[in-house]
């Protein structure tokens, strides 16, 4: 199978609107097919996947400092009682 | 976001309430976006101190019920294009001319031709990954957090960026495979090379 095979060309189309959850039924039908049908087509999903979920699940949130909850609450109490004058 | 139809008048007090129950719940989430842009914790501080004030400012073109963190994010961005990123050492705005014809090049194959097998990235470490997308150009680790990090969809995310979503998408892949560019270099560093 060629690798200007339209399906292939759609399929790496339509493969991020899936994953990011952006896919309607007849695109998600497609993408099922030619996963079954597509073994690279299927090595690239799993990649894909992959690399999504590890970002999803295993880099870690920046933790803000702990004074800055406290620090935005004065100023906005200090722009309120400002407006309030 | 702005929206066309004139937000109901509120008054300082209803504000207040509304600015510490729609917009202080998303503090975590902002400054991990604002490290993430700045990649400076001090810097990254005062990018959220200062959008929170702008946010309190503007509450009156907040719509109750609408999108507060997608809301959030837009000032953030705005505030960190035009008060910060002048000060910081990025360099100039991408081509993305470039990246569009990238876009249209690429086929299934050539994707693949990046060996990265899947076992290797679920053997990676956060920090791994968090490195890769940190070195990454700002505009490209943005879609990536908000996308993938933050789970907005490509219509927040035009929003957000002030991009159409056809932009948002060929940003995304761009910003994909420049990180699994990254991701197999290291694979292969630490021995999961395929070939």
């Amino acid at each position: 199978m060629s690798s200007q095979d339209p399906n292939r060309i759609l399929f790496k189309e339509i493969l991020p609107l899936v994953l990011d959850g952006e896919a309607d039924e007849s695109q998600r039908a497609f993408f099922y097919k030619q996963i079954g049908d597509c073994p690279n087509c299927r090595r690239l999903y799993e990649q894909e996947h992959a690399i999504k979920q590890v970002i999803k699940t295993r880099v870690a949130r920046q933790q803000p400092p702990q004074d800055l909850r406290t620090a935005i609450q004065q100023q906005i109490q200090h722009y309120f009682s400002l407006s309030q004058t | 976001m702005t929206d066309n139809h004139t937000p109901v008048p509120r008054s300082e007090q209803e504000n207040l309430q509304l600015f510490n129950r729609e917009f202080m719940p998303h503090i975590d989430a902002m400054y991990n976006f604002a490290y993430k842009l700045t990649l400076d914790e001090d810097a990254a501080k005062d990018l959220v101190q200062d959008t929170y004030l702008k946010a309190f400012r503007f509450i009156n073109s907040f719509t109750e019920g609408t999108n507060a963190k997608a809301w959030l994010f837009r000032i953030l961005k705005n505030t960190f294009i035009n008060d910060f990123r002048k000060k910081s050492k990025e360099p100039p705005k991408i081509d993305y001319h470039e990246i569009e014809t990238t876009y249209n090049s690429e086929d299934v194959d050539e994707n693949i031709t990046i060996d990265l097998r899947s076992e290797a990235i679920q053997d990676m470490i956060g920090d791994e990954v968090t490195n890769a997308i940190n070195s990454l150009a700002v505009d490209f680790r943005t879609v990536i957090i908000l996308c993938d990090l933050e789970g907005f969809t490509y219509e927040e995310m035009s929003k957000i960026l002030d991009i159409p979503i056809g932009t948002v998408r060929s940003r995304l892949h761009r910003a994909r495979t420049l990180l699994k560019q990254k991701l197999s270099d290291y694979a292969r560093k630490m021995g999961y090379a395929g070939n």
